[in-house]
C-alpha cells in the first residue's frame, strides 16, 4: 500500500495557459551552448584582468 | 571546421574567430542533441510519450533552437493531456522564424477548436485546484475535482494516474486499476502508472505480470487487467445466482416434460396399433371406402354391360331387318354379308328360324359370286384380291358346288405364296369332301407333288 501524503510530492502543478507568456520568459531559453559560451567568457575574464594585473 | 554558433568557416584552432565560441565543444552538443532527439522519436513512436518528453527535453537543453524537436516536444505533451506546455514549445519552435515550420499550423490547429482547447485548460485548472486540495486535506473535494478533469481531457494522463494513486490509497483497487488502465492506454510505459499497477497486482502472477509491463504494456496485458476489474463479488454472486435458478428449473421442469412425452409416444403407439388392426380387418376408413367404390364400380359395369346388350340387341334386330330387305330386293351378296355376322343366340326362335332361311337363301348365291369374283382375280394375277373373295366365298359355302373349287384355288394361292402347309390343308380337303370333284385328280397331284417335296 503507498503512502498517498509521499506519493503526492512527486506530482506538480501543470503549465496552465495564462501561464505560457510568463513562463517563456522566465525560461529565458538557455541551452547547453549558452552555458558553454557564458563557462568559456567567464573563464576569460579572470585571464584578461590577470593580464592587466600583470 | 563550421561554428555551430554563427556558421563561420575556419581552420586554425578550435575557436572561432567570429564568435569566440569553442566550436569542438559545440559539435559535442549538437550532437549530444541529436542523440536524445533520434531516442525521444523512437519512444514517440511506441507511444511510449513520457520517455519522449524526457529525451526530447534533453534534446533542446544541448540546442535550444532544435525547432523540429521542440515540435514534437509540443506533440507528445499534447498526447498525454499538457496542453500548455505543448502551446509553449510550438509558440518557442514558431518564433525562431525558421520556414516551413509546421508549429504555426499546430498552434492554428489549437486556435480553431477553441472550445476543445478551453475544456483541456479548465482540466489542467481542475487538475492543479485538486493538487492543493490534495494537500490541504480535502481528498472528496479533490477526487471530484479530479474526475471532472479527466472527463474534460479523457488523454490527462496526470490525473489519471493522481487517481490512481489515491484510490489504492484507499484500498479501492478496482477503480484504481481503471485509472491506471486508462493512463497505460494513452501513455504505455508511463512509469507512475506502471508502479501502481504493480501495487494493486499484489498475487503472484501480477507480480511476474510487472516485469512484462516494465517492457512493455501489450495489449494481453492490459485486457488481463480488465477482465479482472469486471470481476466483482456483486457478479460472481449473480452469476451463481443464475446458475442456481437454471438448475433448480431444470430439476423440476425436466420430469414434467419427460412424462408428457411419454405420454404423447404411448397414445402415437395406440392409434398406430388401432390403423394396423383397422386396416388388417378392413374396417378402416380407407378399407371401407375401397371396398365401396369397389361395389360400386361392378355395378356399373353390369348396368354397363347390360345397356350394351340391349344395344346389340336392337343392332341385331336392325340387321335382320335390313337382310330381310336386301334379300326381298335379290341383293343377295350384301344380305349374306349382314347374316354372317348375326348372333343367332340373341333371337326368339321364330326370328333364329327366319335367320336360316334367310341364308340357305342368299348364302349359296352370294358365295358363288365371291367365288366368281375371287376366281377372275386369280386369273388376272391379282391374289391379294382373290385370296379376300375367296376366304369370303368359303364362309357362305357349305356343300355347295362351288366351293370344291374354290378350296382348289385358295390351295393354289398359298402354294403361290409358298404356304404350303395350308396349301396341302385344301388340297387334303378337296380330296377328302368332294370325292366326286370335278378338280379331284388336280387336288390329288398338286398334294402328292407338295408331300413329294417334304
Amino acid at each position: 500500500m503507498i503512502d498517498f501524503d509521499e506519493e503526492i510530492k512527486k506530482y506538480g502543478q501543470i503549465l496552465e495557459m495564462g501561464e505560457i507568456e510568463q513562463s517563456i520568459h522566465s525560461t529565458e531559453l538557455k541551452d547547453i551552448m549558452d552555458m558553454l559560451d557564458y563557462i568559456v567568457k567567464t573563464r576569460e575574464i579572470p585571464q584578461k584582468k590577470s593580464s592587466v594585473d600583470k | 571546421m563550421v561554428c555551430q554558433n554563427c556558421g563561420h568557416e575556419f581552420n586554425i584552432g578550435s575557436i572561432c574567430p567570429l564568435c569566440q565560441s569553442d566550436a569542438v565543444l559545440l559539435n559535442k552538443a549538437h550532437n549530444s542533441s541529436l542523440r536524445q532527439y533520434n531516442k525521444g522519436v523512437a519512444a514517440a513512436k511506441e507511444g511510449d510519450y513520457s520517455a519522449a518528453i524526457d529525451s526530447l527535453n534533453q534534446c533542446i537543453l544541448f540546442d535550444k533552437r532544435n525547432y523540429v524537436a521542440r515540435n514534437l516536444l509540443g506533440i507528445a505533451y499534447y498526447q498525454v493531456g499538457m496542453v500548455s506546455d505543448a502551446l509553449k514549445q510550438w509558440i518557442i519552435s514558431d518564433s525562431f522564424k525558421i520556414e516551413k515550420n509546421p508549429a504555426g499550423k499546430y498552434i492554428a490547429s489549437l486556435q480553431n477548436n477553441a472550445r476543445t482547447l478551453e475544456k483541456y485548460d479548465d482540466a489542467i485548472a481542475m487538475y492543479n485546484k485538486a493538487l492543493k486540495q490534495f494537500k490541504n486535506g480535502s481528498d472528496d473535494l479533490a477526487v471530484i475535482q479530479l474526475k471532472k478533469a479527466v472527463d474534460f481531457n479523457p488523454k490527462f494522463v496526470e490525473g489519471c494516474n493522481l487517481l490512481s494513486a489515491y484510490f489504492i490509497s484507499c484500498g479501492d483497487k478496482h477503480k484504481a486499476k481503471f485509472y491506471i488502465d486508462k493512463a497505460l492506454r494513452i501513455d504505455k510505459r508511463n512509469s507512475k502508472a506502471l508502479d501502481y499497477l504493480a501495487e494493486v497486482s499484489s498475487d503472484e502472477i501480477d507480480k511476474e505480470k510487472k516485469t512484462a509491463y516494465k517492457t512493455g504494456y501489450d495489449d494481453s496485458a492490459r485486457i488481463w487487467a480488465k477482465l479482472k476489474s469486471f470481476i466483482r463479488p456483486e457478479l460472481v454472486t449473480f452469476l451463481v445466482g443464475v446458475v442456481i435458478t437454471a438448475a433448480v428449473s431444470a430439476a423440476l421442469i425436466a420430469p414434467a416434460i419427460k412424462d408428457e412425452l411419454g405420454r404423447k409416444i404411448n397414445d402415437l403407439e395406440s392409434q398406430i396399433v388401432k390403423l394396423e388392426d383397422e386396416n388388417a380387418n378392413g374396417t378402416s376408413k380407407f378399407a371401407v371406402k375401397y371396398n365401396s367404390l369397389e361395389d360400386e364400380n361392378e355395378t356399373l359395369k353390369a348396368e354397363n354391360n347390360k345397356y350394351k346388350a340391349a344395344e346389340n340387341t336392337r343392332d341385331q334386330n336392325a340387321s335382320l331387318q335390313l337382310a330381310e330387305v336386301y334379300t326381298v330386293a335379290g341383293r343377295y351378296g350384301e344380305a349374306a354379308g349382314i347374316l354372317v355376322k348375326l348372333d343367332k343366340e340373341l333371337f326368339s326362335e321364330d326370328e333364329k328360324n327366319k335367320i336360316d332361311a334367310l341364308r340357305s337363301q342368299t348364302y349359296p348365291v352370294a358365295g358363288r359370286h365371291y367365288f366368281e369374283f375371287g376366281e377372275k382375280a386369280f386369273n388376272a394375277g391379282d391374289y391379294t384380291t382373290a385370296k379376300g373373295y375367296l376366304e369370303t366365298a368359303m364362309s357362305f359355302g357349305g356343300k355347295e358346288d362351288f366351293v370344291d373349287d374354290t378350296l382348289y384355288l385358295l390351295g393354289q394361292l398359298s402354294e403361290k405364296q409358298e404356304d404350303y402347309a395350308q396349301a396341302k390343308e385344301y388340297y387334303g380337303r378337296v380330296i377328302n369332301e368332294f370325292a366326286d370333284s370335278n378338280v379331284f385328280s388336280q387336288a390329288e397331284e398338286k398334294l402328292n407333288q407338295l408331300l413329294a417335296m417334304g
